[in-house]
């Protein structure tokens, strides 16, 4: 009907064009025999309140530091805080960008994935944030003027205008962090002592099965032996002195990332040999990966790791990853060589068969086009036993930022 | 029609504006747009192609659907440097598909500013049907095809072929003359459906609302057209004036030749005016003992998102004898918005009459009484004044800066054979904003921003071109990101500008192919038909319901037809005789069962339509 009228502002169908774009953005994440879910429920074990994107434990007081002056200024209310928020990240970007895990480096202000998003999830897990919002959710009531100073008169009239409804711990003071809405010149990615104390308490309070986390292991142990660097500890499985239940919850973890990898360089050798293209290294990295780990393999008590992802409600696929692992593992430890394994025609039909179940209509050894679509890797990594790090590169860092922030923070 | 904002019956969606009406199909669509993100572009698309927003919106085929579907059907005309990227538009393969459906129009002054929609819808089943073969809907507005939160008006207009001539309406030759003039000028090639839109909206009887029944004309400037500015009266006894940019010549212009004026703004605007300005307007509400400026906050009206601020655009006037006139459209109350100053932008509105009267308005939007305005409304008060804000202004230059540079004359050459894509810029003159101390521009290839060394500054690019290898063919695009830093304060802002990609068409059709082959590489396949025949509204209607999809459906015939009967299937191929190229389009090349099944589809088409007579 034709009409003069006001022109709907419904962001219904931005968002779903939003979500449709997302769903075509390529993943990150390489998952190509289905050990996503069982490194997740090892790497929350290990690692909560940390995910891959992370890069430095500050973050964590700078993203809660924003949000603060956000509200105690007032500046939030009737804007639009997401633009807000990253424009102030960006500023911090500008100070810390020289520093190793500055995020954004390259992105600059078209980021994809600001810190604050990053962090978001694992603030509220480590208490930092009173309450469990979606940062969408929190700007937007920011920005409808809830969360702001008010001003509390007690019993006696007496008027105290720095109490507020925030969203933030009230331990949190960090006005120090960007005083004015600015962060000041020396702005760093290094913690200050006091904001390790706090980052050490809230990550010891997350004990997992009433164990420590490895975040709080490693702080001691840096603590303890003086270490001023944690980089030798390349896997979890590194790190000594670990209590007897995490020691063996750990090695499941090694040897499930051991498997992943034997059975992924078999898998992407397959697939060489299907797209009739030379081999650049999966068959030699797979040779080079039998020698070290048929009999570790072979000795891996399948039957306690299952038990242990039962227990976790983390075996989604129960019956068919036993025979997988099984089978597959037998087959491994029967060949009497690296070669003999990498073509043995059994433990193919098993990979085979796992793609399939993995990846139902999109097996890359049955589709053509599925296969076009597979690129090769440029290196295979020859000499790398393990696949899975269950986020352990950042939980590393973190508990390195923290250690360092204990020893040598700015009080 | 009142304007209340608080009446559900006043608003509009956009992009339901893009459905076809039932029966209908879209066949072309026009628009235009200062600025567009290629977000909303995408949800028009998906309005467009009747994508089901409930089944659809996590299916990544909705978006090549779309894409593909309209490839030839679609175009937006954008002034350059207004074009902003979704968040990940730079690792998104999917824009590729997005770069031939834009086109830019550079004015040799001023910018290009209409917000204009043509759509053209027809028939599915003539022979069955009583309805008119084509229908059109037109959409004169101050919404440009991006997220906006803010008071947006439009005027609709629908209508159908014109039985004869004295049925015609001379806004819809004005419309088909605006639209011919402007595709004249854009840069980039047109496809016919598009092409031969302009000739069909110049034969249409438009349904005029009543408040356009003594006159109604699109109005527009640019190009070398008269301005608007001579539309207004020379003498008016009472004006109305909304926008949210304001600038003293316009508004003084106006001020000089009425008696009473109603100014609603922004605050930032109003605060903007010099002082003589606003003591003229405040002597001007003295005389007739009315507020004169008045700026617009937020509204919840529960049932759209909530509403901050004005973008709209409405000029309403009453002459000495009391003949009232409505211009709504794109033009700000600026001298550049209506030629008052120099350079004009190219601006359209619509002009009515009688309109609305100013009484009316007021009424619905700015007072609830003469004691009170309405809850979004605020009297404006000259000692509230805030300074300009530093960062804002930044702002504001870095993103003229950055329309400035996307002017430039980028090239994209690619060597399909090397794999290896050139970027290079033409002389970038006598650009002084390049020189802008503690500014720095760089450029990058759009699909290749995620590496960051694929940035180059602007003015190095300027003397010697860049040249990426390794470059796949699915990851050219004409689009390219310009990216502007500032050190103090900290800001920075990325623009998109479309690059002359010096490809044929058919190259172009070969690195579409490769995206999409790409996509649904990773995709569900059994997705495509699925959403091809649920996405279509009316067989959703005829249909009945149907079922939930399973997580992880299979892409099998067999499970495609769980979950799209044969029936719908063969109607939806009946009724689009296209549906089978795009299927094949978006399937790509090979043997699989769907693509037999595409040829088992055309065969029985074949004979269906041997037996029915058309």
């Amino acid at each position: 009907m034709s009409a003069l009228t006001w022109l709907s502002s419904s962001s219904a169908e931005i968002t779903r064009a939003r979500d449709v774009l997302k769903a075509l953005t390529p993943g990150g994440v390489i998952d190509e025999l289905g050990f996503l879910v069982l490194q997740g429920a090892f790497a929350d074990r290990f690692y909560p309140a940390v995910t891959t994107p992370m890069t430095r434990a500050r973050y964590f007081i700078f993203v809660a530091a924003i949000y603060q002056y956000l509200e105690r200024s007032g500046k939030a209310a009737g804007r639009d805080v997401e633009r807000l928020a990253g424009d102030l990240q960006y500023e911090l970007l500008t100070k810390v960008r020289s520093e190793p895990g500055a995020i954004g480096k390259e992105a600059g202000r078209a980021i994809v994935r600001p810190p604050s998003e990053i962090y978001w999830s694992a603030i509220a897990v480590l208490g930092l944030a009173t309450q469990r919002l979606s940062v969408a959710i929190y700007q937007r009531r920011l920005s409808d003027g809830l969360f702001r100073p008010q001003t509390v008169r007690d019993d006696d009239d007496a008027v105290h205008p720095e109490d507020m409804q925030s969203l933030w711990d009230p331990a949190l003071r960090l006005s120090y962090v960007l005083p004015d809405g600015v962060f000041p010149e020396d702005t760093t990615l290094r913690l200050r002592k006091d904001e390790a104390v706090l980052l050490r308490h809230r990550y010891a309070a997350l004990k997992t099965d009433g164990h420590d986390t490895l975040i709080t292991h490693m702080v001691t142990l840096a603590r303890e032996r003086g270490l001023t660097g944690l980089d030798g500890l390349s896997h979890p499985w590194d790190i000594p002195a670990l209590p007897a239940h995490t020691r063996e919850v750990v090695d499941h973890a090694r040897r499930l990332s051991l498997f992943a990898r034997g059975t992924t360089l078999q898998y992407y050798r397959m697939l060489l040999e299907k797209k009739r293209e030379q081999d650049t290294g999966a068959g030699e990295a797979f040779v080079s990966w039998w020698q070290a780990a048929h009999v570790d393999l072979a000795r891996w008590d399948q039957d306690d790791f299952f038990g242990l992802v039962h227990d976790w409600a983390a075996d989604k696929r129960p019956l068919h990853d036993r025979v997988f692992f099984k089978q597959w593992i037998t087959r491994c430890a029967a060949a009497k060589s690296g070669e003999e394994a990498l073509h043995d025609p059994q433990a193919r039909a098993i990979i085979a068969e796992r793609e399939k179940r993995i990846r139902p209509g999109k097996e890359r050894l049955k589709v053509k086009y599925q296969l076009d679509a597979w690129k090769p890797m440029s290196n295979y990594g020859v000499g790398e036993l393990y696949q899975l790090s269950y986020r352990h590169p950042v939980g590393r860092t973190f508990a390195q930022d923290v250690a360092d922030g204990l020893e040598r923070g700015a009080s | 029609m009142t304007l209340d904002p608080r009446d559900r019956k006043s608003w509009q969606g956009l992009f339901e504006l893009f459905l076809p009406p039932a029966d209908y199909r879209l066949t072309a669509a026009l628009g235009t747009s200062f600025g567009l993100s290629l977000d909303a572009l995408v949800a028009a698309l998906l309005a467009m192609s009747e994508a089901d927003p409930d089944t659809l919106s996590n299916e990544p085929v909705a978006g090549v659907l779309a894409a593909t579907r309209l490839r030839a059907k679609a175009r937006v005309l954008v002034h350059p440097g207004t074009i902003a990227g979704s968040s990940m538009a730079g690792s998104n393969r999917f824009v590729a598909l997005l770069d031939r459906m834009i086109l830019e129009v550079t004015p040799r002054a001023g910018l290009f500013h209409p917000k204009v929609w043509a759509v053209r819808f027809d028939l599915m089943e003539p022979h069955r049907s009583s309805k008119p073969k084509s229908c059109a809907r037109l959409v004169v507005s101050s919404r440009n095809l991006a997220p906006s939160s803010a008071f947006e008006l439009g005027t609709i207009l629908e209508g159908q072929p014109a039985a004869d001539r004295d049925e015609l309406t001379p806004f819809s030759v004005d419309v088909a003359d605006a639209l011919a003039a402007w595709l004249k000028a854009a840069r980039g090639v047109v496809p016919k459906n598009v092409r031969e839109l302009p000739a069909f909206i110049r034969g249409l009887a438009l349904e005029v609302p009543k408040e356009a029944r003594d006159g109604l004309r699109l109005r527009w400037q640019g190009l070398g057209r008269p301005p608007l500015a001579t539309l207004l009266p020379p003498r008016m006894r009472r004006a109305l004036i909304v926008s949210p940019f304001v600038q003293p010549d316009f508004v003084s212009a106006i001020a000089s030749r009425t008696n009473q004026l109603q100014l609603i703004s922004m605050k930032d605007g109003l605060d903007g005016l010099d002082e003589t300005t606003i003591t003229h307007l405040e002597d001007l509400g003295h005389a007739s003992k009315t507020a004169a400026m008045y700026y617009a906050t937020n509204l919840q009206n529960g049932y759209e998102d909530a509403i901050d601020g004005i973008h709209a655009k409405l000029v309403l006037t009453e002459d000495q004898h009391g003949a009232t006139s409505t211009f709504v459209g794109s033009a700000n109350a600026t001298g550049p918005g209506w030629g008052f100053s120099t350079p004009p932008n190219v601006e359209a509105v619509v002009e009515m009459r009688p309109g609305i009267s100013i009484d009316a308005f007021t009424t619905a939007f700015v007072r609830e009484s003469k004691a009170k305005v309405h809850p979004w409304i605020v009297e404006y008060d000259r000692d509230d004044r805030t300074e300009p804000d530093s960062d804002l202004e930044t702002e504001r230059n870095l993103l003229s800066a950055l329309r400035q540079a996307a002017i430039l004359d980028f090239t994209l050459t690619y060597d399909a054979a090397a794999q290896r894509l050139r970027l290079a810029v033409g002389s970038t003159g006598r650009a002084t904003w390049l020189d802008q101390p503690g500014c720095t521009f760089t450029v990058a290839p759009l699909l290749l921003t995620e590496h960051g060394d694929a940035w180059t500054p602007l003015q190095t690019l300027a003397s010697t071109p860049r040249e990426f290898e390794s470059v796949t063919i699915e990851k050219v695009t004409a689009f390219v990101a310009i990216r502007a830093r500032n050190e103090q304060p900290p800001l920075e802002r990325t623009r998109l500008a479309l690059a002359r990609l010096h490809m044929s068409e058919p190259e172009l059709d070969e690195r579409d192919a490769a995206v999409r082959r790409e996509i649904m590489a990773t995709a569900d396949p059994a997705a495509v038909l699925s959403a091809l025949v649920q996405g279509l509204a009316h067989l959703r209607r005829s249909a009945g319901g149907r079922e939930e999809r399973a997580p992880g459906a299979s892409q099998t015939v067999t499970h495609l037809f769980a979950h799209t009967g044969l029936e719908q299937l063969l109607q939806a191929v009946a009724l689009h005789h296209d549906l089978v190229d795009d299927l094949r389009l978006v399937l790509g090349c090979g043997d699989g069962p769907l693509q037999r099944l595409c040829e088992e589809l055309e065969h029985v088409v074949r004979i269906v339509r041997s037996e029915v007579p058309s």
